[in-house]
């Protein structure tokens, strides 16, 4: 168990020095090739859009290889269980569908003019519609409170 | 730093189709149930409402969209800033319309179950 431990910890030490060697490695390359701010902030940028390339890379893998179940994506909650999830909602399906395409419509109008496009405030009421909607038919589809069950006893204890 | 940019947009968009096929494929293989979709939780059956509330959100946002698909965003005159066009006030309506009838219909059937109407 412990040489366990050890084995762990010697790992990280390899880590943290492998880290510090890239790290003061490419710094004396950035300053032995001449690499401005300008070219720093270009690397940056390409970094961070890979390690988010991958994230949404890895998350749509595991959505296909089913590791990321999409089976009650669109249903109420039923009893737990994976055979009963309850019948389908159209509030969530009409939020998903609406995400799907605005999200769409922004990327492919941000593609055809080069930069961010502004959202008018009527798509996002769209946007709010749907999804106020969603969050109405949620409260009005809870089981009612204690006090309606007290209610409910005290009348049927009347009968 | 323009082209990449570009790029990683293209490749957000390329995951959001990826992910919308997903769910399609989904849905079409029935590992995502539509079961139940225009009927309520206890009746079973078809409500009027809940086909309306679809249709309207069908209509409005395919509206919207061929709107887009056919103008494209709308820019001023030395292209510096751009905005996606405005949703038309009658798609709007429709779709408020729509939802409020759904909504209503809910609220409605939830207290024609507690007295114990049958409608």
């Amino acid at each position: 168990m412990s040489n366990q431990g050890n084995r762990m910890s010697s790992r990280e030490i390899g880590f943290i020095l492998v880290f510090l060697v890239l790290v003061v490695g490419s710094s004396l390359l950035a300053i032995r090739f001449g690499v401005v701010a300008k070219d720093i902030a270009v690397i940056g940028f390409v970094s961070v859009s890979l390690i988010l390339v991958a994230f949404a890379a890895a998350v749509l893998w595991q959505i296909v290889n089913g590791s990321i179940p999409l089976v009650g994506l669109i249903s109420e909650p039923g009893d737990g269980s994976k055979q009963n999830l309850g019948k389908a909602s159209l509030s969530r399906f009409q939020f998903l569908i609406f995400t799907f395409v605005v999200a769409g419509l922004f990327l492919m109008l941000c593609i055809e003019t080069g930069g961010f496009v502004d959202i008018p405030n009527n798509v996002l009421g769209l946007l709010g519609i749907s999804g106020g909607s969603f969050v109405i038919s949620k409260a009005v589809g809870l089981p009612s409170g204690k006090k309606d069950e007290d209610q409910d006893n005290a009348d049927e204890g009347k009968q | 730093m323009g082209d990449l940019a570009e790029m990683v947009r293209v490749l957000l968009i390329v995951w959001l189709s990826g992910l919308a096929l997903c769910v399609l494929i989904a849905i079409l293989r029935r590992r995502i149930s539509l079961e139940g979709l225009f009927a309520s939780k206890n009746a079973g059956r078809m409500d009027p409402e809940r086909v309306a509330v679809f249709v309207s959100a069908v209509v409005a946002i395919g509206g919207y969209a061929l709107q887009i698909m056919a103008d494209g965003a709308v820019c001023n005159e030395d292209m510096s800033y751009c905005s996606m066009p405005d949703v038309p006030d009658t798609l709007l309506y429709l779709l408020a319309a729509g939802n409020g009838s759904y909504i209503a219909g809910k609220i409605v059937r939830k207290y024609v179950r507690k007295v114990g109407l049958h409608v």
